[in-house]
């Protein structure tokens, strides 16, 4: 295992394309995605640029190694340098290379320093004694470990202390201790010969990486740190605790501890009062949380949720969180788009106060507006301008010219009349040239770049036009809005980024209607952001009929966007979102009449520009009684419309449980994929529940990448299907193909999804890798321009919850769940490929 | 200790080779504490020298070390307790593999340069933007008022 895993990472860094080997483990495929979520991006690039891209390739040179044999390793790499260096000693190179560096710092005492390397390198040579450029002091050769990812190298005791500090500091992005590369975990972990801080390392990049997973909830319980990935749980959103001897029940919303038969918000508020009764004084923390409204110095990051203080003085609002990475606006608390300071929006680098929205659409309406208006005006002025002002000058120019020549008048008149006949001729081609070039530009950017702003925003329900796509991302709790909704049912809603749709109670009135699916407007797939608010643990569950729904939407449109239009029937609550709701392919098995999932989707589109595959997940719970029901799920390689391919259960489960699909997910490089097609892992059992699954697809088309994710879909209309035998029948193949909807995923950003894995963040004897009995792993990765297969590895998530969900089990991976609940709840997710074309 | 072994090699090194900005650089009662005078050469800081206190903390390399002003000076990016933002030395951008003299070389050319990179004092940073001609003014009565002698 450890030289799989070793192998897998050595692969990983070497940049040689990594294998989804149907037999990995799932921890090197955790280990993989952890290091590459963790492990430099500049690597990944990197090496993504250096991996030729026929995809689907064996790794041609692929070293084995396992630790005994690094040290065989290290006089290859030695051999390799020395060829590099025409044949220079090995030692030399790498003083040369390391004098070269002091050099690259451009200053006189470097150089001085450098020159004295070069001396002393010299003289050291001989001696086979380098200078450790931490220490500054002279030690042999053999105490330099090699490093991967760099040619620096430092005395190994530098090297130890260097990586303790950095590790006990919780610093998991460890670089070299000169340039910026980042440690390759098996250096760090050859270097440190520590178990312990080892293991350190170890969970805070798990930690690190779970913070920045958007599904991921920690239990509320005081002593626990088990985490509980909750993919899809958004419509039953009570989640378990998996420590033993925990067990603590949570809401997925609002994170705290199970609230039945309220909202987030009335749990809230009675636990607030039931605070202040006991407590004279509360935490400040948990009032900021009360009222909705934190201090103006403290806010959350918008992605971990992490508190973060900065001054509002004025100073920089372009923020990076510390725990994730992720960088917002201090202003606005959202996360920045390429656009965000572009378009008059009130956020500048140096505001104080973030516009209301009122302003910011006042603005942005008025640019839009005033724009043409100034544009033309401007026009209207330059040309005429240009066209007499040029003349006249050069006319005039000649004239002076000419004054102090002793000239025939005549000639000189017939100078300057040539002259300003010639610049007659000229100017309107440069007047022309010039607005030819400035219009389209200004209206380039008012029509372009303000509309998608503005529509990103969440300001108007229309759909925007041009746009290189959405990027829809987590929004904080603060961004919900729960006012625009009605938009969803007869309206086909745009995707917006950052969308929140909160689950509002009644707010579902649009939703009711249920729209007939028949593919009539659905070219557009509203997504929903995954971001449900507190509003409604129990209320979260918005019936979605996608009966034919999905039909028609997945018309590929030129924005990369998708829209559906779902029905949306409401048994108890509905689902409000500014966005439509997309339900993509109904999961609904039976009907039950309690909650329904409502469908989120979560679109990330990063632009990309290189298309690739893109996936859009969903999420469909279905509302089961005693059944559990599969969705399909399709992957969608490349765009011809595929039927989702019932995944099989795992077994052991009483009745037709789960079933486990797998999604190979191939990332096609800037191809336009043609058809997506299902691909079942080998090792998956799949148990087909035919009737049940439903497919969902799209077709992919690469440009842009968005990935949707909907965290529940169902439908449990009754008028949808009752029997198990769904609607899944409904989306027959022909049905599919004839929704085109198409995203193309290209991220850049690796997501491994996991639903519901149980971390010890304590190091305790299971590991995430060592256990994924427990566990439903699944994994998604997505690579982008790397031609890898990533494949995606959905286990459904169980919620050990009574049958009142809907669960649509759907299991995928090795790592099959036993579930003999009968009421588990398992939230199935369909990973369905779209790709949306611009 | 690992540090106070760089810190007295640098120390040496440097002494052995003082830049022309530099004076008098010595360390105090422990070689993690360097003192020392820093002559810019650029207006309006040019006519008088400042005294810096370098204080290298005990993870040295690992950590970077701090720079502070005992002299007063009228600067966007040194506060008036003498602190100075300096992006060398800044705890993202540290660099183990960095030495003081680099160091003490950004810091010079954050003083002649009068970068607005990371302004510290705004209102400065403000006057310097709009009026720079009252900035290099107040800045040289400051110096004059503040500064302490050139040595010879």
């Amino acid at each position: 295992m450890q030289e799989q895993e070793i192998d897998f990472i050595f692969k990983y860094n070497e940049g040689l394309c990594v294998n989804t080997d149907p037999d990995s483990i799932l921890m090197s495929i955790l280990d993989m995605s952890l290091h590459r979520q963790m492990g430099s991006d500049r690597d990944l690039q990197s090496s993504a640029s250096s991996v030729s891209l026929p995809s689907v390739k064996k790794a041609p040179k692929k070293r084995r190694i396992s630790i005994g044999s690094l040290f065989r390793r290290k006089k290859d790499n030695k051999r390799k340098s020395r060829e590099l260096n025409g044949g220079v000693d090995g030692i030399a190179s790498i003083e040369s290379i390391h004098s070269e560096m002091c050099t690259d710092k451009n200053s006189i005492f470097s150089t001085n320093t450098s020159s004295d390397n070069g001396l002393t390198s010299i003289s050291k040579q001989v001696g086979d004694f380098i200078e450790c450029p931490l220490c500054l002091l002279r030690h042999s050769k053999d105490r330099f470990p090699e490093i991967m990812t760099c040619h620096h190298r430092s005395c190994v005791d530098c090297l130890r202390q260097y990586l303790r500090i950095e590790i006990s500091e919780s610093r998991v992005n460890i670089s070299c201790p000169e340039c910026t590369e980042r440690f390759n975990p098996h250096d760090i972990r050859l270097i440190l010969s520590d178990d312990v801080l080892m293991e350190k390392y170890e969970e805070f990049m798990l930690r690190r990486w779970l913070v920045a997973d958007p599904d991921c909830r920690w239990c509320p319980a005081p002593d626990c740190g088990y985490a509980v990935i909750a993919f899809g749980c958004a419509s039953c959103p009570k989640l378990t605790c998996g420590r033993e001897g925990c067990g603590t029940e949570f809401c997925y919303h609002c994170k705290q501890i199970w609230h039945p038969n309220q909202t987030c918000d009335a749990a809230r508020q009675e636990r607030a009062q039931s605070l202040r009764l006991r407590t004279i004084r509360s935490s400040s923390i948990s009032y900021s949380q009360e009222s909705g409204a934190a201090a103006d110095d403290i806010k959350p990051c918008p992605r971990c949720a992490a508190y973060i203080i900065k001054m509002n003085d004025g100073s920089c609002n372009h923020m990076t969180c510390a725990v994730c990475g992720c960088e917002f606006c201090w202003l606005c608390m959202k996360e920045i788009s390429d656009l965000h300071y572009l378009s008059p929006s009130g956020c500048t680098f140096w505001g104080k106060k973030p516009w209301s929205r009122k302003k910011k659409i006042l603005w942005q309406l008025g640019t839009l507006v005033g724009a043409p208006v100034g544009i033309a005006l401007i026009a209207g002025i330059a040309i005429p301008a240009m066209i007499i002002g040029i003349p006249v000058y050069v006319g005039r120019k000649i004239h002076n010219r000419y004054e102090g020549k002793d000239v025939s008048k005549h000639k000189r008149n017939l100078a300057i009349a040539g002259g300003v006949t010639l610049s007659v001729i000229v100017s309107p081609v440069v007047a022309a040239v010039t607005v030819g070039i400035g219009v389209p530009i200004m209206l380039a950017y008012v029509y372009g770049v303000v509309p998608i702003s503005l529509c990103r925003s969440g300001g108007c329900g229309v759909s925007a036009g041009n746009g290189k796509g959405v990027r829809i991302e987590f929004d904080d709790e603060n961004d919900i809005n729960v006012g625009g909704t009605n938009t969803a049912v007869d309206t086909t809603s745009v995707a917006e980024a950052r969308h929140n749709p909160s689950i509002g109670e009644g707010s579902v009135g649009g939703l009711t209607g249920s729209l007939s699916a028949s593919g009539s407007h659905m070219d557009r797939i509203g997504a929903i952001r995954d971001n449900l608010s507190e509003t409604a643990s129990t209320m979260a569950l918005a019936g979605a009929s996608i009966t034919g729904s999905l039909s028609g939407s997945a018309m590929v449109n030129c924005f990369n966007r998708l829209e559906v239009q779902a029905d949306v029937q409401k048994e108890r609550y509905s689902l409000s979102g500014e966005s439509g709701t997309v339900s993509l392919g109904t999961v609904s098995d039976n009907a039950s009449t309690k909650a329904m999932a409502g469908s989120i989707l979560n679109s990330y589109i990063p632009l990309d520009k290189e298309g690739n595959s893109m996936e859009v997940q969903v999420d469909i719970e279905s509302k089961p009684s005693k059944f559990r029901h599969n969705s399909g799920s399709s992957s969608v390689e490349d765009g011809s419309a595929t039927r989702s391919h019932p995944g099989g259960s795992s077994g052991g489960l009483p009745e037709g449980k789960s079933s486990a699909t797998k999604w190979s997910k191939e990332a096609t490089a800037g191809k336009k994929s043609k058809s997506g097609k299902l691909r079942k892992k080998s090792n998956m059992k799949i148990n087909e529940t035919r009737e049940d699954m439903d497919a969902q697809l799209l077709e992919q088309q690469s440009t842009n990448s968005s990935e949707f994710e909907a965290p529940s879909l169902s439908d449990s209309m009754p008028s949808v299907a009752d029997s198990h035998s769904s609607h899944f029948s409904e989306f027959s193949c022909s049905d599919l193909e004839s929704m085109k909807t198409s995203c193309s995923h290209g991220s850049t950003d690796y997501h491994a999804r996991f639903a519901t894995v149980n971390i010890l963040p304590e190091v305790e004897n299971d590991r995430l890798e060592n256990s994924p009995h427990q566990c439903s792993i699944s994994v998604l990765t997505q690579t982008a321009s790397c031609s890898e297969v990533p494949q995606l590895n959905h286990i459904a998530e169980e919620h050990g919850n009574g049958g009142i969900k809907p669960s649509v089990d759907l299991y995928f991976g090795s790592a099959l769940k036993e579930t003999n609940n009968n009421h588990t709840h398992q939230t199935m997710e369909l990973k369905v490929a779209i790709q949306t074309d611009i | 200790m690992t540090a106070s072994k760089r810190v007295a090699k640098e120390l040496e090194e440097l002494q052995k080779a003082l830049p022309k900005y530099l004076r008098n650089l010595c360390s105090e009662d422990s070689v993690l504490q360097w003192r020392a005078l820093l002559l810019p050469e650029r207006p309006p800081y040019n006519l008088k020298a400042f005294s810096l206190c370098v204080s290298f903390p005990r993870e040295y390399p690992f950590l970077p070390p701090t720079v502070k002003f005992t002299t007063r000076i009228y600067h966007p990016s040194v506060d008036r307790d003498g602190r100075v933002c300096l992006p060398i030395i800044s705890k993202e951008n540290w660099k183990a593999s960095t030495k003081a003299c680099r160091v003490l070389e950004a810091l010079n050319m954050l003083v002649n340069q009068l970068e607005l990179g990371q302004p510290v004092r705004l209102e400065l940073a403000e006057q310097l933007t709009q009026d720079p001609e009252l900035f290099h003014q107040t800045a040289q009565e400051f110096t004059l008022q503040f500064g302490v002698d050139r040595p010879s």
